[in-house]
């Protein structure tokens, strides 16, 4: 039965939130664990314990899980997270104190009490119960030279089933990395007790000259215990499994890597540490003037070639044109073995038995600590023709190509910085520009169709002659009403005026008014008796004044009454 | 008026230097990078696109200088930037081929028709979308005009052919303005990307600096990446360089 201690239980603020920090034990050896569980009870937020103090102890979360209490009518809410503890490689034996455990609520830190935790000694396996897994890290070659590659294998030995394994491999810095190839996994037999191993290997390349560390790699795993009782026939059916947290570390390493000797480095050195192999072959032996045939290059071997480049192939015969290089590396029993391929369009400038030059690359050799080279042959192709006129090739006027040179591309760079001052414009829209052709866009439709409606009213205002008229009628009333003068030909003008105003305003020969037609003209167009009364006396004396002779003193009371008249008829009281 | 200088004069003293004269700041910089002082000539570009002048040529200067200084994957970043606001620049586009070829890792894309379709949309920057949706909308609103006076073919070809091009023009607009997802780029040597939140997950692959990657979400410092080949996976904010919401 496992021993669950409850070590302090310190509440912060008895009213907010509780932390607690339990342990299942208080002892540890180095390659055990403890499980831990913080618990926060009285925070409905979504916190993140912090367990402090644990410096010399590898801490892995496990999962968090809550619980909601409705006790009289109060809400009681308890997250619990679960972690593993354990010691960390090369920590001593001793008593070491864990925590508090923080945690962060509205704002307030609230924390457990500590936990004292005894590191001990890791018990030596007795005779006949040899422990259960282990974790190893190897390397084929601590002394290897810059460069050359060495096989770093993770291995995982485990005699009981286990569950929920994570792997903490090393960064491996000062590494160039390749890998890791498939897992693999069998059977060994140790000391008389027989292993199940899971094996990862890693090619790595070193950078520099010098001691390279590499760190522990590390297990984490729930073992499957075994209950004691093997020939009890319900193990396995119905015995629910009981597991244990192991964290297992390997042994870190120490690489002394090795510079290369000075001595007998070629001036064409390309870099390449290991063992390798050189192939070229042409596709099309012949080929015309202009056309082209393809040239492959393939170089293998156990250096790291991802960053390898072909050396420069100078020829005056060939233009050429090189096409994106394709690399694999693949593991082997041994080493990882890497391949370049690269693929050269030749396309020749004159006719004739032409020679491709032969490449030249110049490697360290591991096996024997000695600079070699690798060379192709001389491979010739046949070109015939002439160089067509539309060529693609064919650079200056015709008759001048075979004295001119192509340019070689001896080096590729940037393209320079800009230096003009207009880089100091903004390239984005500001937020007022955006704005403006924002309501400039979703405004325009809406215009439009404002548009369209006004064109649409005045086209049918246009065709109405009616409508025409009686807009316009009051505007021409005082338009002749300003040219109205009170001395001379008064009545008939004002008679007039009066009348043309009329038949504007009720789209009527107004001309032909009379007064004595007056009534049957205007009573149809709903004017009142009064106002017909008041034009028709108006018009007569009109008459009287145009034809009798009234003089002038009396006109300018004609002239209010005039105007008296159509402001009656212009506010609608006439129609009253 | 005079509230109004007085306002002025405060906002040129917040923004510093390379608000009082870019143009001496910008010619700083461009002594620093021909001195071979990268870093100082990074951060004097930063400053000047930190004041308020976000040019695409800035971007694209302050790429360089980074790829000099051996930042690779700032200088990605900034040259997608540049790009972004430069699409059809030549240099732009040279460069960021040539930054690309120094990234560790090969990521395979899978376009899809549609993708294509979108990348071709891409050759228009956001500012150039806007301002050719409002010239070609003014147009076609012209066209209207004219034709509901004069119904001469031309006008007519003329404004139903400019109803496609403004809306090819809006959609694109909207396409930068809404749709666009942010990418990142990957600033540290080596970043490991987990199956979840947290380093208690799974590590599915790592990447190296360089490595472009589309920011599908993001949950408190950690977010998700999309690769072109559909890969994807959480890592540390820290680890990416994107364009945070609101920035």
């Amino acid at each position: 039965m496992p021993l669950i201690l409850i070590f302090l239980i310190r509440i912060a603020n008895a009213a907010d939130v509780a932390v607690t920090l339990t342990a299942d034990k208080t002892s540890v050896t180095p390659g055990d664990s403890i499980q831990l569980q913080v618990s926060a009870q009285g925070t409905r937020e979504n916190v993140t314990p912090e367990i402090l103090n644990a410096e010399n102890f590898d801490v892995q979360a496990t999962g968090t899980s809550s619980q909601m209490q409705f006790i009289n009518g109060v809400v009681n809410q308890q997250i619990m997270f679960g972690f593993v503890l354990s010691p960390k490689s090369g920590t001593k034996v001793g008593k070491y104190r864990i925590g508090p455990a923080r945690v962060t609520a509205d704002g307030k830190p609230y924390e457990s009490a500590q936990l004292e935790v005894t590191v001990e000694k890791e018990a030596s396996p007795q005779a006949g119960q040899p422990r259960s897994s282990y974790v190893v890290g190897e390397v084929d070659n601590k002394t290897p030279f810059v460069r050359q590659q060495i096989n770093y294998t993770f291995k995982f030995f485990n005699r009981s089933q286990v569950a929920n394994a994570r792997l903490g491999l090393p960064d491996f810095k000062g590494f160039f990395k390749e890998g890791p190839d498939e897992q693999k996994e069998s059977e060994q037999i140790i000391n008389g007790v027989r292993w199940h191993m899971t094996a990862l290997r890693y090619a790595l390349f070193p950078i520099s000259p010098g001691p390279i560390p590499i760190e522990p790699a590390r297990l984490a795993a729930d073992e499957v215990l075994q209950d004691g009782r093997p020939d009890s026939i319900f193990q396995g059916f119905f015995a629910p499994s009981r597991t244990k947290r192991v964290n297992l570390n390997s042994e870190p390493l120490q690489i002394m890597v090795n510079p290369l000797p000075p001595n007998g480095r070629p001036a064409n050195f390309s870099g390449l540490v290991g063992e390798f192999t050189l192939t070229e072959s042409l596709g099309k032996q012949a080929v015309a003037v202009g056309d082209s045939s393809t040239l492959t290059v393939k170089i293998e071997g156990n250096g790291n070639l991802r960053d390898f480049a072909l050396p420069e192939l100078k020829s005056q015969d060939f233009k050429l044109y090189d096409d994106q290089p394709a690399f694999d590396i693949t593991p082997s029993s041994k080493a990882w073995i890497g391949k370049k391929t690269f693929k050269r369009a030749l396309v020749p400038t004159k006719a004739g038995e032409l020679e491709i030059p032969p490449l030249d690359v110049s490697y360290f050799d591991t096996k024997t600590s000695t600079y070699k080279t690798l060379g192709t042959e001389k491979l010739r192709i046949s070109a015939a023709g002439q160089l067509a006129e539309d060529s693609v090739h064919h650079v200056g006027p015709s008759g001048e190509t075979n004295s001119k040179k192509s340019i070689e591309v001896v080096g590729i760079d940037l393209m320079p910085i800009k230096r003009s001052p207009s880089a100091l414009r903004s390239d984005i829209l500001s937020p007022y520009e955006r704005w403006i052709l924002l309501i400039f866009i979703f405004s325009s439709v809406p215009c439009y169709a404002v548009f369209l409606a006004v064109k649409r009213r005045r086209g049918l205002l246009m065709s109405d002659t009616g409508l025409l008229r009686k807009r316009k009628a009051l505007r021409d009333f005082n338009s002749g009403l300003k040219t109205l003068t009170v001395e001379g030909a008064f009545f008939p003008e004002a008679s007039l005026l009066l009348r043309e105003y009329l038949g504007n305003k009720f789209n009527l020969d107004g001309k032909a008014i009379t007064p004595i037609d007056a009534q049957r003209k205007l009573s149809p167009r709903g004017l009142s008796k009064n106002s017909i009364t008041q034009i028709e006396t108006f018009l007569r004396e009109c008459e009287a004044g145009q034809f009798g002779g009234l003089g002038d003193k009396n006109n300018s009371s004609y002239r209010d009454r005039l105007i008296t008249i159509v402001q009656e008829i212009e506010k609608g009281r006439a129609g009253q | 008026m005079k509230t109004f200088l007085v306002l002025l004069a405060l906002f040129s003293c917040v923004l510093g230097r390379a608000a009082e004269n870019p143009l001496e700041l910008f010619r700083d910089a461009n002594q620093n990078f021909d001195k071979g002082e990268y870093d100082a000539a990074s951060a004097k570009y930063g400053s000047l696109i930190q004041a308020g002048i976000p040019s695409g040529d800035l971007y694209f200067n302050r790429a360089n200088a980074d790829f000099k200084a051996g930042k690779l994957g700032p200088s990605l970043f900034n040259y997608r930037r540049a790009l972004e606001l430069l699409p059809r620049d030549a240099d732009v586009k040279f460069n960021l081929a040539y930054a690309r070829e120094k990234v560790t890792d090969r990521v395979e894309s899978k376009e899809s028709f549609l993708q294509r379709l979108v990348n071709l949309s891409q050759s228009i920057n956001e500012k150039e979308a806007y301002y050719l949706t409002a010239i070609s909308l003014l147009l076609f609103l012209l066209c209207c005009i004219v034709s509901t006076y004069r119904k001469l073919e031309w006008t007519l070809f003329l404004r139903n052919s400019l109803v496609g091009v403004v809306s090819l023009f809006a959609m694109i607009a909207l396409h930068h303005s809404l749709l666009e997802s942010p990418y990142g780029v990957v600033k540290a040597a080596e970043v490991k990307i987990y199956s979840g939140l947290g380093k208690d997950n799974v590590v599915l692959f790592s990447l190296h600096e360089g490595v472009e990657c589309i920011v599908a979400e993001s949950e408190g410092d950690w977010i998700r990446i999309q690769l072109a080949d559909g890969k994807q996976g959480w890592t540390k904010a820290e680890n990416i360089l994107y364009v945070r919401a609101g920035e």
